[in-house]
């Protein structure tokens, strides 16, 4: 991976940022600064200052819900505009056109992207990590094993959910040509949809589930990151809180999976042209006989 | 073996219910060394041909081999050898040169040691030396264009496949182009250039194909095609006296001159005589007026070409020069195309 050419070119050319004003540089820089240094302060103050288990509990599961809009608002939206950028600009036929592995340029683009999300999340580290220390300490009736949990749990969801929304970005981006129109669908589809959409129809079938296991009876609901959030913060908020949390990161894992791969026979069969591309049925009919030519070639 | 062996290569696209084809049936060879003019109007199928031969498009039917090597079944091999500059590209952002050439270097799998000896040679290949630090979006749009040929030979291709490299240039980048272009056919560079300006074409293109809605109308050598197309070639004559004398000898060669063109200086005197003014010249039978250039529809044998000459000489003329002039590829195309689109 370290000597991806795609993700080298990503992570030390692409981010120089060179043309961005220095006024703008130093602006964002102050902004993002006092923020985080106004959060610390805060979330800091609200541990300290009282005694209260709650407090620190909160305080811990705010920085959780944060870093989840955080990866919401971000994960799509920087992979959405990886591939449409070069097809905008058109450097993407000579970038195919290379002896590039489309593993490499799915990867290297995303791990480059994903670099951008993991920063964010690890400033909100050492506040997340006090809040939930300090919760620790002074909830002291809950088995540490299951505060492990819930901390586990948690950064299971961001960093799954993260994962899959950024595949997901990348994915539009594959997908088609202009990158506006590729961030407005990877917001559709993570916040209008897996966000919003799975809520309202858990909302309107609710009736149907009325005992205390509907977490588990109800897969919509596995998708939605606010409930998996929710559920992976406080596990004893719920019977069975723990699988549906698991059953959610499966679901997220598996997609993520299934469109990386999907991605990746698109681009072994190195068409990007959409008339051109044939169903994946006959992409693999098409892997087999290639492979079968080359054994008997060999032979 | 020839170097690009195309048969019968055929490319559909599907448009909503519709099928459209962009290349029917198209067969070529070309042997190494050779620089193929691929001339066709826009929408002829010229860019989805060089596309499947750069291994971005799969053909419909018919195969290409590169080398020998199968485009489709192998086209991680068929990148190795063919280096592919598309008719409309970019350039990164915020990257240098040598940035630029080394991620593209890295991308065809040359070793990290010896990027940077191959960087140089391509910059100084295509003159961009002096260009190495500069940032790729401060280049003038020449400098791009010999950026991406310099990128199309970081791995040493042995084809090269160019859509259009000379387009939207000032005519100073396309002489440079040009220049470029002689030298990767002294290097003995097998290779496809499209281009729409064919005067150009003339000069470094050894073979020329003319597509038009997707067929090969006619493919080979230049001046074959030419007289295939026009059942004539142009022979020109300058002469240093008696100009009107020669053209008079020459329009009684009727068995094998079709048309004689007359020129004096930048004034032409006569383009199409009638049949009278031909008579009155032949009758005249004077010595001419003073040189000129004269441009004559030769349809007779090649090999005796050389009559005319000695006819001339013969008959007292003055001759300067006697020579085949640069095919006029403009006209070939207009005879064979309809303005048709696939």
């Amino acid at each position: 991976m370290i000597g991806n050419p795609v993700l080298h070119k990503e992570l030390f050319m692409r981010l120089r940022l060179r043309q961005v004003p220095l006024p703008v540089k130093i602006g964002v820089a102050l902004l993002v600064f006092v923020s985080l240094g106004l959060l610390y302060y805060f979330m800091a103050r609200a541990v300290l200052d009282t005694s209260g288990a709650s407090n620190a509990r909160g305080v811990w599961q705010t920085c959780m819900w944060l870093q989840l809009i955080a990866v919401l608002l971000f994960a799509p939206v920087v992979t959405a505009n990886c591939i449409t950028q070069e097809k905008e600009q058109q450097t993407w036929e000579m970038l195919i056109a290379t002896r590039l592995k489309p593993s490499e340029v799915v990867f290297g683009k995303l791990v480059a992207r994903l670099a951008v999300i993991l920063l964010i999340l690890a400033l909100f580290l050492p506040i997340t990590l006090f809040g939930w220390i300090n919760s620790v300490l002074v909830e002291t009736q809950i088995a540490f094993s299951a505060r492990l949990t819930e901390l586990s749990l948690s950064y299971a969801v961001l960093l799954i959910t993260a994962v899959f929304f950024a595949t997901f970005g990348l994915y539009m981006s594959w997908q088609v040509k202009r990158t506006l129109a590729a961030i407005m669908l990877s917001y559709t589809f993570a916040i209008g949809f897996l966000l919003i959409g799975t809520f309202l129809v858990f909302i309107a079938l609710q009736f149907r589930f009325t005992d205390s296991t509907f977490l588990v009876k109800c897969p919509i609901l596995w998708v939605n990151p606010a409930y998996l959030m929710a559920y992976g913060t406080s596990p004893d908020r719920a019977e069975n809180s723990t699988l549906f949390v698991v059953y959610g990161l499966l679901v997220y894992a598996v997609g993520t999976l299934a469109l990386l791969w999907r991605m990746i026979l698109g681009f072994f069969h190195f068409s990007y042209d959409d008339d051109a591309a044939p169903p994946v049925g006959e992409r693999l009919r098409g892997m087999a006989r290639r492979a079968q030519a080359r054994t008997t070639d060999n032979a | 073996m020839p170097m690009i062996e195309i048969q019968h290569l055929r490319k559909e696209y599907r448009d909503q219910s519709n099928i459209k084809v962009a290349v029917k049936d198209l067969s070529l060879e070309l042997e190494q060394g050779d620089i193929f003019g691929f001339i066709g109007p826009n929408g002829a199928g010229k860019t989805t041909t060089i596309k499947m031969l750069a291994t971005l498009l799969i053909p419909t039917a018919g195969t290409a081999l590169v080398n020998g090597i199968d485009v489709v079944r192998y086209p991680e091999q068929i990148r190795s050898i063919v280096g592919y500059m598309p008719d409309f590209f970019g350039v990164y952002d915020d990257i240098k040169v040598w940035e630029y050439l080394d991620f593209f270097a890295a991308a065809y799998r040359i070793t990290k040691d010896k990027r940077p000896q191959i960087v140089d040679d391509v910059l100084a290949l295509t003159d961009l030396t002096v260009k190495k630090d500069s940032y790729v979006e401060s280049l003038s749009r020449g400098m791009k264009q010999r950026l991406c040929l310099a990128k199309t030979l970081v791995h040493d291709p042995k084809v090269m496949l160019l859509d259009e490299p000379a387009s939207g240039l000032d005519p100073r980048a396309r002489i440079e182009i040009r220049e470029l272009l002689k030298e990767l056919q002294a290097m003995g560079k097998t290779i496809i250039v499209s281009s729409h300006i064919l005067p150009e074409m003339e000069e470094f293109c050894n073979k020329i194909g003319i597509i038009e809605s997707g067929e090969m109308i006619v493919a080979g050598d230049v001046n074959t095609i030419a007289r295939q197309v026009r059942g004539q070639h142009t022979i020109e004559i300058r002469v240093v006296d008696g100009v009107e004398r020669a053209e008079a000898i020459l329009l009684g060669m009727t068995d094998v001159i079709r048309e004689v063109k007359v020129t004096n200086g930048m004034r032409q005197l006569e383009e199409t005589p009638t049949e009278a003014a031909r008579a009155q010249i032949l009758q005249r039978n004077t010595h001419g007026v003073g040189g000129g250039v004269l441009q004559i529809g030769y349809v007779g044998p090649v090999d005796e070409e050389y009559r005319v000459l000695a006819t001339l000489v013969q008959a007292g003329v003055k001759v300067r020069a006697f020579h085949t002039p640069e095919t006029d590829l403009e006209d070939v195309f207009l005879r064979v195309t309809k303005g048709q689109v696939a």
